[in-house]
């Protein structure tokens, strides 16, 4: 019966008498083999759940109580995120990110793509250009932050000195409310666009020469190639450079935290930042791993509609 | 012939010097703030 390790015969309803099936036989070699792949798979596969399931878990239930780190944690369900609903700062964060996003997502690709396009050419000394623009993709994110924070300085930064040189009156950058996210989305900016540029740069390489030698047979340059062939084949890198920008600039927070600390007046208070100052300065955890939650959602959503919106108009090239 | 050759190619160069220039001036842009940090520490 079960657990017979002779092959079993069944017969069909005709009573013609079937073929034995037989169970595969799994050698030593295998089972061996099998043993060594699962050896060498499982410290991902342990490093996958300790560091990443298991806080996605422990993140989530620690969203449903209220804990101070110092104090067990209360159970309280989800008043957690009842609470985010009545929180007018959430919504002020949330308007701030949307601001952000909107400034590097429109700029930033622009920007990198302009970049590749300028360096995808046989010139002399290319490659260095390519690696400087990288430079700032390398450096610390805190570490730049610093840097620009004291470029944008009122009185000894660089940038009201040399608009001093020129005669313009100097400008408040960072103590401005109305010019302080944009400073903080141009550091996000200058910092990324060396890695877009390299995707774009990788995507504008895999265009094939031959579309640009009929385009040219046919009298197309210039803006006419780059906007009938350039970009539609650039498309499905270009969908994905303005995906990931997205998610990047949806949790910013180093350049919030080492220029602004979210001033002057709330102006740059991004959501990231405000979760972190309810976590690790209010010591909310419950509310802060709500709050990670919410924004999971609202990442989720938005990648969502870009795919929905957007991915029905990229042209995968197909040769 | 000649005189259209000359057209060309100085045409080139100075399109070729053009987009040294300009991808110069990006490149200092981009190395501005650890030049400024790096002459500030001297």
């Amino acid at each position: 019966m079960s657990g017979e390790r002779h092959p079993v015969s069944r017969a069909k309803p005709g009573g013609v008498a079937a073929r034995p099936i037989r169970r595969p036989k799994i050698s030593r070699r295998q089972r061996r083999e099998w043993l060594a792949a699962a050896v060498f798979i499982a410290p991902n596969m342990i490093g996958l759940l300790v560091f990443t399931l298991g806080p996605v878990v422990a993140g989530f239930l620690i969203s449903l109580t209220q804990w101070d780190m110092l104090s067990p944690a209360q159970w309280i369900g989800l008043d957690n995120y009842r609470t985010v609903l009545h929180d007018p700062l959430i919504w002020l964060s949330l308007k701030n990110t949307l601001y952000y996003s909107v400034l590097v997502i429109l700029v930033g690709p622009v920007v990198s793509l302009g970049l590749a396009l300028a360096v995808d050419s046989p010139l002399r000394g290319v490659t260095v250009y390519r690696t400087i623009y990288f430079i700032p993709v390398v450096a610390s994110s805190i570490a730049i932050a610093i840097v620009w924070k004291w470029l944008y300085q009122p009185d000894f930064g660089l940038l009201n000195a040399l608009l001093r040189t020129v005669g313009i009156k100097p400008l408040g950058w960072l103590g401005d409310s109305q010019m302080a996210m944009p400073c903080v989305a141009l550091v996000a900016v200058w910092q990324g666009m060396g890695y877009n540029m390299m995707i774009f740069l990788a995507g504008l390489k895999g265009i094939p020469a031959h579309l640009y030698e009929a385009a040219a047979i046919d009298g197309a340059r210039g803006a006419r190639r780059l906007w009938h062939i350039t970009l539609p084949l650039l498309t499905p890198t270009l969908f994905f450079v303005l995906v990931m920008s997205t998610i990047n600039s949806f949790q910013v927070f180093g350049e919030v935290y080492a220029m602004t600390f979210g001033g002057p007046g709330n102006a740059t208070l991004v959501y990231v930042y405000y979760l972190w100052q309810n976590a690790f300065t209010w010591f909310k955890m419950g509310y802060g791993a709500a709050m990670a939650y919410i924004l999971f959602v609202i990442i989720f959503v938005f990648t969502l509609l870009q795919v929905g919106l957007l991915g029905r108009r990229v042209q995968y090239e197909q040769f | 012939m000649e005189a259209g050759m000359n057209l060309y190619r100085v045409r080139r160069t100075f399109l070729r010097t053009v987009r040294h220039a300009g991808l110069s001036l990006i490149a200092l842009t981009s190395l501005l703030p650890f030049l400024w940090m790096l002459s500030t520490s001297f």
